[in-house]
Order: C-alpha cells, then sequence, then structure tokens
C-alpha cells in the first residue's frame, strides 16, 4: 500500500495510505487517512475489512498502535468502516466517532460497543491535546448522516465521498489534469450523490473554509487552483441521476 | 514512500489447514442437518390433528367409545411430549448455529491478522511466516510457548499474533461446544424415537383392540387408525433418516477432534 504524507509542520501531520496493489479487483480502492498531532493519531474512514491486512502493515510503519487514539467514519458504508471490529481488537481503547444517525448501524459491524454519536450540526474532534480539528455536516453528500472533517491548522478538508473518483489502476495521488479527471468522477457524483440542495449547500459550506486540499476517499486529492475547479465543477453538476 | 509489500503469504500448516477443512464440514453439516428435523415438525402437526379427529370419533360414538377415549387421551399426550422433544431439537440447532456464526466471525478476524502480520512482514522485507512468533495463550499466564523467537519481530506483529491466538481459540471452543451440543442430538433423537414411534405403535394396536371391541359402531376409528399406521411409518422413516444424518455428523466431529489433535 501506498504511503504518502501530504502536510507536515513538525506539530501535525496527514498522512495518506491507498493504491494498494495487492488490493483484490472486485474491491473498490480507497484512501485511508491519519492524522497525527504530537505523535497521536486518528484515522479517518480506515477501510474495509479487505484491506486491514496491508493498512496495518503500512500504518504501524507511521504510528505505533498504541498511540492511535480515534477512528473517525464519514458514514457508514463498509468501505469506511466495515473493519471497526479489527481496529478495537488490535486497539481496543480506541474512540469511533460517527453520525448520530448511524451509531446503531455501525455497532453491526461490531467491535462491543457502538460510536460516539456526533450532531447533525457537527463538533470538535479531540486529538492529542488539540481542539482544533472539527467534523462538519455534510448530509446527504451521499449519505442521510454525512460529515466531514475540517483541519484549519493544515487548512486540509476530508471530503468522503465528495470529490471521489474511480481512478485507474497508477492513477496519480494528486489531481494533475482537472479536465481529464472529470470523466473518473461525473458518473459517481451523478448517481451517488442524491440531491442538489444538499450537494450546493454543502460547496458553500467548504468555499468559506477555503481549503488548500480537499482530500476524497476514492481517487485522487484536489489541491491549490483545483480546489476552486472541482467546487465551481461541482457546483454546475445536475446529482441524483437514477430519477429521471 | 516504502517500498510495495511481498504478495505471498506464509502457507497454512497441512495440520491447520486439514483442522479448517473439517470444521467447514461439520459447520454445513450442522446448518444441513437442521432441514432433515424439520419433517418432524409437520408430522407432529398430524399427530396433534389425529388425536382431535379421535376425539370427535369417541363423541360420536357415545357410551360405546367411552374406551377408545383413552386412546385419544394418550394420542394428544404423545403430540405434545414430541412437541416438547422437538423444542429441545430446536433449540439445539438454534444453539449450534449461534456457534458456527462464532466460529465463521473468529475464523474471518484469525485471517485478517494472519494477512496483517504477513504484511508486515513483507514490508518490512522478511518472508512471511508465523513460525517465529512469540505466541502465548492468556491462559498459561502468558508462558512462552516452544517456539524459536526470531528476534526481527516488532511490537504489531506480537499484538496480532496474540490477537490470533485468540481468535483461534475462540473457534477451537465453539466447535468443542458444537460437538458437545452433536453429541446431545443422538439423545434427542433417541427421545424422539421413544415419543413417537414406540407410543404411535403401542397407540394404533390398542386403536386396533378398541375397535375390534367396538364391531360396526367403529367406522369413524377406521379412518384413525389408518392415519395411526401411515403416521407410524412415516415417523420411522424420519427418525431413521435423522439418526443417519446425526451419526455423519458424530463422525465429522470425531474427525475434527483427531485434526486438532493433530494440530495442537
Amino acid at each position: 500500500m501506498r504511503t504518502q504524507t501530504i502536510f507536515d509542520d513538525g506539530v501535525r501531520r496527514w498522512v495518506v495510505f491507498g493504491r494498494d496493489p495487492s488490493r483484490a479487483q472486485q474491491v473498490i480502492d480507497t484512501n485511508q487517512y491519519l492524522v497525527l498531532h504530537e505523535g497521536k493519531g486518528m484515522l479517518l474512514d480506515p477501510g474495509g475489512v479487505e484491506i486491514f491486512p496491508p493498512y496495518v502493515a503500512a500504518l504501524t510503519a507511521e504510528v505505533a498502535l498504541s498511540d492511535v487514539e480515534s477512528i473517525f467514519a464519514s458514514h457508514q458504508d463498509p468501505d469506511v468502516i466495515s473493519s471497526l471490529s479489527l481496529w478495537r481488537a488490535v486497539r481496543p481503547e480506541v474512540l469511533c466517532y460517527a453520525s448520530w444517525c448511524w451509531t446503531g448501524f455501525i455497532a453491526h459491524f461490531g467491535g462491543g460497543h457502538a460510536p460516539i454519536p456526533i450532531p447533525d450540526e457537527g463538533g470538535p474532534l479531540p486529538l492529542g491535546s488539540s481542539r482544533d480539528l472539527r467534523s462538519i455536516p455534510a448530509h446527504y453528500c451521499h449519505s442521510s448522516g454525512n460529515l466531514h472533517v475540517w483541519d484549519p491548522r493544515a487548512k486540509i478538508l476530508f471530503s468522503g465521498d465528495m470529490g471521489a473518483a474511480l481512478v485507474p489502476n497508477g492513477a496519480p495521488l494528486f489531481v494533475e489534469d482537472f479536465a481529464e479527471h472529470i470523466k473518473y468522477m461525473e458518473g459517481f457524483h451523478k448517481r451517488w450523490m442524491p440531491s442538489n440542495r444538499a450537494k450546493n449547500a454543502w460547496v458553500k459550506r467548504v468555499r468559506a473554509l477555503n481549503p488548500e486540499l480537499i482530500a476524497p476517499q476514492h481517487g485522487s486529492i484536489f489541491r491549490g487552483a483545483d480546489v476552486g475547479r472541482f467546487l465551481d465543477w461541482m457546483e454546475g453538476l445536475q446529482v441524483g441521476s437514477a430519477v429521471p | 514512500m516504502h517500498a510495495e509489500p511481498h504478495a505471498d503469504a506464509a502457507p497454512a500448516r497441512a495440520s491447520t489447514t486439514r483442522l479448517y477443512e473439517v470444521a467447514s464440514r461439520v459447520r454445513e453439516e450442522v446448518l444441513d442437518i437442521h432441514r432433515s428435523f424439520a419433517p418432524l415438525r409437520t408430522v407432529l402437526g398430524e399427530v396433534g390433528l389425529l388425536a382431535l379427529n379421535a376425539s370427535v370419533a369417541c363423541a360420536r360414538l357415545g357410551q360405546a367409545g367411552r374406551t377408545f377415549a383413552t386412546v385419544a387421551r394418550d394420542l394428544h399426550s404423545t403430540s405434545l411430549d414430541l412437541s416438547s422433544r422437538i423444542d429441545d431439537v430446536e433449540g439445539a440447532f438454534h444453539e449450534a448455529a449461534r456457534l458456527v456464526v462464532v466460529w465463521t466471525l473468529a475464523e474471518g478476524q484469525a485471517e485478517s491478522f494472519r494477512a496483517a502480520v504477513a504484511a508486515i512482514q513483507a514490508r518490512n522485507g522478511r518472508p512471511a511466516n508465523m513460525k517465529g512468533l512469540p505466541l502465548w495463550t492468556a491462559e498459561a499466564g502468558a508462558r512462552w510457548r516452544s517456539r524459536a523467537v526470531d528476534t526481527r519481530v516488532t511490537e504489531p506483529e506480537r499484538l496480532l499474533a496474540r490477537l490470533l491466538l485468540a481468535e483461534r481459540e475462540k473457534m477451537l471452543g465453539a466447535m468443542f461446544e458444537l460437538t458437545y451440543l452433536i453429541g446431545g442430538l443422538e439423545r434427542h433423537v433417541d427421545r424422539i424415537r421413544w415419543a413417537a414411534v414406540r407410543q404411535t405403535r403401542y397407540l394404533r394396536v390398542l386403536a386396533s383392540i378398541e375397535r375390534a371391541h367396538l364391531n360396526d359402531q367403529a367406522g369413524a376409528v377406521d379412518a384413525v387408525v389408518a392415519a395411526m399406521e401411515s403416521l407410524d411409518q412415516r415417523i420411522s422413516a424420519l427418525e431413521e433418516a435423522a439418526r443417519d444424518r446425526v451419526l455423519g455428523l458424530t463422525l465429522h466431529t470425531r474427525a475434527f477432534e483427531r485434526a486438532q489433535s493433530a494440530d495442537s
């Protein structure tokens, strides 16, 4: 599994794990993120059971399991959080945060107890001594109880399935040609995002944050001018394509 | 950036593979055998109906059918007895299904931990190998098992190996409970044989005698006797089939015990 640090100021660090060449072909590719603050870690969407072995192998090269404090699940999908019981086994003290909508559902993935519910308006996500990481609402983008993570220090938005792209094997970690990248994400957003109103509210909220990186759970990361390009494109896209 | 892990994984020991194969067969057989008991529940419904028919026949015969009423009451009691025994079997199957789930989940978790150890070893440029890991059991009070410990083993590997072992113990615990349950199934089948075959047979004979006493007035009883004969044959066939299945399952569990013994 490929590992790359995408932000590091000596205190806060973001690491992305993905593009696993040993991944079974039937399993959709996912990006896993680790946020570290003074060595204490939070896993953002740690993925499914299938990718647990390569992920734990790659992760332990970056952080001791005993320093992993928490897990954040943007929503309830199996590619997001079905590995929860395995993480709880390797790190029984780990806290898991998820939207209140899904805590009882995510508990079906096992691990002994339900995640800590986050209210609809989001809230702070403590990590080590820091209190600046926040979960922000992204409801109906695509899940009915959906949350993203905003890091004002790194100016990174973890955007779950917003900005997700079904890229071919070997695709670059960062978007290099936005126009070319559209074809990998257009169908996904049209079909998986159910509400134009929700999507536009999300675009407005994210523009106000002014992120430098938008880091989705699938595909490539947007940075620099591509952040604005993506938000403009998203604003103009008609979603909910399954309803004629 | 780090080197990509090697794709090769440690080949499981032949004895472990054999153990998993046998356990897998036991699980399939347990779930399958449940179906072979289902017709007994149908027959049970018919015994209850027969008891009702016998009561109606008694009422029609009036004073002449008073003796036959004993048969009807016994038949009703047999129906209740069978119901209770089949409930026991159902309870055993529900517990067996729970144990199968425990086994299956633990097997999945164990496989994830094994693959994670292999991935860490590959990442560190070592061949996947479980033999050098310092495994121990909680029950043994953290006593080191007889293994030559690889000094390159990292802390995450140790942790994952311990978890792997814990899942394996869960699996074996579930299998042993399953084995005990299967032993109990043989007893349940014996009890069903007694409740259904012998009692129905006894009542059929009793009904035939009563029918002879009633002579020509007992036309209504004929239907009950005929139905009893039919039920007797069907229950015997079902009981024999269930007995064969349970015997087959018992052989599988013994194979599991042998495989477990070879693997430990």
